[in-house]
């Protein structure tokens, strides 16, 4: 059962399991998915890629950043049936970019294909099989992501 | 004394006409020279009637004098001059693979041809007319060519002197950066990556007074101090989640460009310039001046020149023995002494409760298990996190401190610090005395606001920092991010905040406005800190103790520990899941811990801060992953009537 107490100007809730099966009746203003203020993911609301996106990490302000861009967005353009299958020449020079820093892109094997991963038609599956086998990015990502102290 | 006179007859119209020319010359050139002189009283000289005999010798003693010192000057020039261009040559074709440096060359050397030819025709000159007076025929005729003659070959090695001096006044730095960043930390880092993903090929330089790459800050004070490595302190690498470790540098150096490439990269990129500190701004002539006297010009600037611990008055003035034996703790030179102080020190006492003191006692305490450390926090709150959690709350986080080897002296107020008989005495207002043998004091930071009088910036006097607007814009050109910005939140009003968060949003944000995007702060940033394995939270908006809060609590079980939540959402850095999409990487969750309810009242829950009934600040209180709601609640700025209601948004219950 739940109770409260007031410790001066602090109020305490104890709250069962129980208390809380009941669906909340706060009420929580819609969102505009098209706030420009608002974070945006990979895609923008007009369908350009956020090369800002905190989930690409470092890979489009990198060293082979411009290499990178090119190379993502003839795949995010690609009308093609396979997806990106006209972009062979724009992700082998952005991996002839990527092998010249070995630090910042580790050569992996899996790494090594990137036009033939499956996972959906979405470049941020593409990104993310990129990046989650890559130290790199996942360094960069934790930095933009909210280690916070004091 | 005729003969004399009849020679400065002769001469003087080709004296007049020549000292003409000079004076064009010297406008010309703009040189400042011991032949400048000579031309103006020559001038002068020219018009006038002669004087009487003894004066007359008198004025050609002098003149004759100082025609000889001129001309000594300009042998003793060109020979230097050649001296000077010989060691240049040397060094410019050992330095010839360095295309820039050629590159550079070039363009001054047509430039320098120029002025170049007046100089030596304005050499030429003057000694044609400080000739013209002297005594005797002889010196003008044989100085005469002698003049032109060195002149004529010094003009070779003059003209490369002149080059030389041209590509020694242009360093190899660059003198203009498109986007300067002022700091190397945490903000000013994400602004470059914010920059270069927006704007292709952009050329972003960084100086900081750091001799270090930026990095992050929080493992100093948390998972550098859990790693089991020896030779941490080197490496500077701590382990994620996943096992994999990382530095806790944002990028290895090959990420960087060269600050002497920057200006030919043709993809653009970012430098830093470590070891150097901007000490004049001015913001009317868009460029700044380093403490080496550099000028570099700017398109853009960030200023994100965060802050500098601060320290207790009472050790400042206690005397270089106290002085030696206190760290203030912020960089990584400090984490390092401080790291070598702890193996060896018997006693160190932390002064200050706030994050850093806490984090740091915990980190130090659990140590002291080892070897035998003691571990002493004071503060003059009346529990840890005093400012920050209600007084219920941080009563309950104290205990757990004191659980984790740290010996807790509240409600503590330093009076006098004191070196006796080699240990430090503390003494305190109320009389209690402290024996340790090293302080680390955690008292806060102070905001870097040292360019702001050169820059004519505003500073804030109620939060201190530069005040900028919801746009992080201080000028036109001028942004500031990270700790020293007090700007305006749109939602919650004026504020500076001291987080890493912030520092990565804020930075990011400048980084977009500095490309164009004029766009407020809007998306919320949050907090975290994790006090032993027990107690962690994230927290979000104002978090202040002064507010009257409402907390909403459940039975913690021990699944609901900060330990337990990394293994199963698979994030080491707990915050990472909360903005990147690699939460999708998922990892098999460890084997449930057996399910034990704590004695303890304030397992986990979620804890409401109001301000005139609009929540303004949320602790999650060992729950995670529930920030998005969080941020959603504060944005949202309802009034809300039951905050239970609210709180069932977060299924506390729930893992």
């Amino acid at each position: 059962m739940s109770y409260c107490k007031q410790e001066g100007k602090d109020r305490i809730i104890f709250v069962t399991k129980e208390d809380h099966e009941t669906p909340s009746n706060a009420e929580l203003i819609a969102d505009d998915p098209d706030d420009p203020y608002e974070e945006q993911g990979l895609i923008l609301p007009n369908g350009e890629i956020n090369w800002n996106c905190p989930c690409l990490g470092g890979m489009a302000s990198g060293p082979c950043g411009s290499q990178f861009k090119e190379a993502f967005s003839c795949f995010h353009y690609s009308q093609e049936e396979v997806k990106g299958s006209e972009c062979i020449e724009q992700f082998r020079t952005m991996q002839e970019c990527m092998q010249r820093y070995p630090d910042l892109y580790p050569q992996e094997e899996d790494k090594e294909s990137p036009p033939q991963a499956e996972s959906g038609g979405a470049p941020a599956a593409e990104g993310s099989a990129l990046l989650s086998e890559n130290d790199s990015p996942s360094v960069a990502s934790p930095d933009s992501a909210s280690a916070a102290d004091g | 004394m005729l003969t004399c006179r009849a020679v400065w007859k002769k001469l003087a119209p080709l004296a007049r006409a020549s000292s003409t020319v000079c004076r064009q010359n010297v406008r010309r050139a703009g040189w400042n020279n011991a032949r400048t002189p000579l031309c103006v009283p020559v001038a002068h000289m020219s018009t006038g009637p002669v004087g009487g005999g003894s004066d007359n010798l008198k004025y050609a003693l002098l003149v004759g004098a100082s025609f000889v010192g001129g001309l000594t000057y300009a042998v003793i020039t060109l020979k230097g001059d050649q001296k000077r261009h010989v060691e240049r040559m040397t060094e410019i074709s050992s330095r010839k693979q360095k295309s820039a440096s050629q590159i550079q060359t070039e363009p001054p050397a047509t430039v320098m041809e120029p002025p170049l030819e007046t100089k030596l025709e304005a050499a030429a000159a003057p000694d044609a007319e400080a000739a013209a007076p002297s005594e005797t025929a002889e010196p003008p005729p044989v100085d005469e060519p002698l003049a032109e003659a060195s002149a004529e070959e010094a003009a070779a090695p003059l003209t490369d002197a002149g080059v030389e001096e041209a590509a020694d006044s242009k360093p190899s730095l660059p003198s203009h950066a498109p986007y300067l960043l002022i700091g190397g930390g945490t903000a000013s880092f994400a602004a470059a990556r914010s920059i270069r993903a927006r704007d292709p090929d952009a050329k972003v330089l960084i100086v900081t007074d750091e001799p270090d790459l930026p990095y992050m800050r929080p493992p100093l004070s948390k998972e550098l101090w859990f790693s089991d490595d020896p030779s941490v302190t080197e490496t500077l690498r701590f382990k994620q989640w996943n096992g994999k470790e990382r530095s806790i540098y944002f990028q290895p150096p090959s990420f960087y460009v060269d600050a002497e490439e920057l200006s030919g990269a043709e993809n653009g990129g970012v430098a830093v310039l470590t070891g150097r500190k901007v000490v004049h701004m001015d913001v009317r002539g868009n460029k700044v001046k380093l403490d080496d006297d550099m000028e570099i010009s700017y398109d853009k600037c960030l200023i994100a020149t965060g802050g500098v611990p601060r320290n207790l008055q009472v050790i400042e003035r206690a005397g270089e023995e106290v002085m030696k034996r206190t760290t203030v703790f912020r960089k990584i030179d400090d984490f390092k002494s401080l790291d070598k102080v702890s193996r060896n020190a018997q006693s160190i006492t932390i002064i200050g409760g706030g994050f850093l003191g806490s984090e740091l006692a915990c980190a130090l305490g659990r140590r002291s298990t080892e070897s035998g450390l003691e571990v002493i926090q004071m503060f003059p709150e009346k529990g840890n996190m005093g400012k920050v959690l209600p007084e219920y709350l941080s009563n309950w986080t104290t205990e757990k401190v004191k659980k984790e080897g740290v010996k807790v002296i509240r409600e503590a107020v330093v009076k006098s610090v004191s070196y006796k008989d080699d240990k430090l005495e503390i003494k305190l207002k109320d009389g209690r005395v402290v024996r340790t043998d090293h302080i680390v004091a955690a008292v806060g930071l102070e905001p870097n606001v040292d360019l702001a009088k050169s820059a004519g910036l505003e500073v804030d006097s109620d939060f201190g920092g530069y005040r900028v607007n919801a746009e992080l814009q201080a000028r036109s050109n001028i942004w500031v991010a990270g700790d020293a910005a007090c700007f305006y939140d749109i939602r919650l009003g004026r504020r500076r905040v001291e987080h890493h968060d912030h520092a990565v949003v804020s930075g990011r944000l400048a980084g977009e406005n500095m490309t164009g995007a004029n766009k407020p702060y809007w998306h919320q940033s949050m907090f975290w800190s994790d006090l032993g394995p027990d107690v962690g939270y994230e927290a979000i908006g104002i978090v202040d103790s002064s507010l009257p809060t409402v907390g909403v609590f459940a039975k913690a079980t021990a699944k609901d520990t900060p330990k337990a939540a990394t293994e199963e959402s698979g994030t080491g850095i707990r915050s990472e899941s909360e903005t990147e999409d690699t939460a999708s990487s998922a990892v098999a969750p460890a084997a449930p811990a057996p399910v034990v309810s704590h004695r303890d009242e304030y397992g986990k829950g979620v804890i409401f801060y109001l301000r005139e009934k609009v929540v303004v600040g949320i602790i999650l209180w060992n729950v995670f992953n529930r920030m998005p709601i969080a941020r959603k609640i504060i944005k949202d700025g309802e009034e809300h009537v039951d905050l239970n209601e609210v709180a069932k948004l977060f299924n506390i219950h729930e893992d």
